[in-house]
């Protein structure tokens, strides 16, 4: 995601967002994630967002999710995309570290015997 | 003002790109990480060809502005890997398998008006300020 930018060297771990300059271009692009979805969607007819978990789980999700991407620096977009296209060794190692528990966990609760969610 | 325009244009696209592929159905996420199941690859075509376009694109802008003063990066085999990276991998991995859903698609899927997306933000959010109770320490980039 944005936030994982090239540009972005020395970035203070106390904040989500920069201030000043940096933090308007990234306001701007994280807008235009709904923004282009909208435009998709009105070609495609409604998006399917329905997510098979409840809501607990999907809280406990969204919390893993949010800060496994600050601590681990990036994410599918930073580190599976823009990180591995730039050859950064950390986001190939990050990547093939997310994708492989991600597998896991599908494995757990799709085929286990104890399903979650 | 061109950095802004710039940046709302690429995210547009990459929000488009991202619900057309289908990076915003969780079922199709899953079905792409159900390596042992019913399998569906398609989601692999999708990040492999963003990841070629983006590559090319990386070049492209490396050629353009060749700064001979920027520093080289390290070519060593494990050159920056720490436990933050691996450990944040692994938490996003678990979140990301458990609900299907990323930060850029999540973002981009609050369209759909879902209430199950917007409990699934506002806890991403929730889970990037509770690294900020972490004792600070910089992280490494991407």
């Amino acid at each position: 995601m944005a936030h994982v930018l090239p540009e972005s060297k020395e970035r203070n771990s106390s904040e989500v967002l920069p201030s000043g300059e940096e933090r308007s271009w990234r306001i701007a692009f994280l807008l235009g994630l709904p923004a282009g979805a909208a435009l998709v969607g009105l070609v495609q007819g409604p998006l399917t967002t329905r997510i098979d978990a409840s809501p607990p789980v999907i809280l406990i999700a969204g919390i893993l999710v949010g800060f496994g991407t600050r601590l681990g620096s990036g994410c599918t977009s930073g580190h599976g995309v823009c990180g591995m296209s730039r050859g950064s060794i950390r986001s190939i190692a990050a990547t093939l570290t997310f994708m492989a528990v991600a597998a896991l966990v599908v494995f757990a609760t799709h085929h286990g015997s104890g399903a979650i969610g | 003002m061109k950095a802004i325009l710039t940046a709302l244009v690429s995210g547009t696209l990459f929000g488009a790109g991202l619900s057309v592929s289908q990076m915003t159905n969780p079922a199709k996420v899953i079905g792409f990480l159900d390596i042992t199941g019913s399998w569906d690859p398609s989601l692999a075509f999708v990040m492999g060809t963003a990841l070629v376009v983006s590559a090319i694109a990386v070049r492209v802008e490396r050629m353009a502005h060749k700064d001979p003063t920027a520093p080289r990066q390290t070519k060593s085999a494990t050159a920056g890997i720490d436990r933050r990276l691996l450990v944040g991998a692994c938490l996003f991995g678990l979140g990301w398998g458990l609900a299907g859903f990323c930060p850029g698609p999540a973002l981009a899927g609050l369209v759909s008006g879902s209430g199950q997306l917007v409990l699934f933000v506002g806890a991403m959010l929730a889970g990037m300020g509770l690294f900020n109770l972490l004792p600070s320490q910089p992280t490494g980039p991407a």
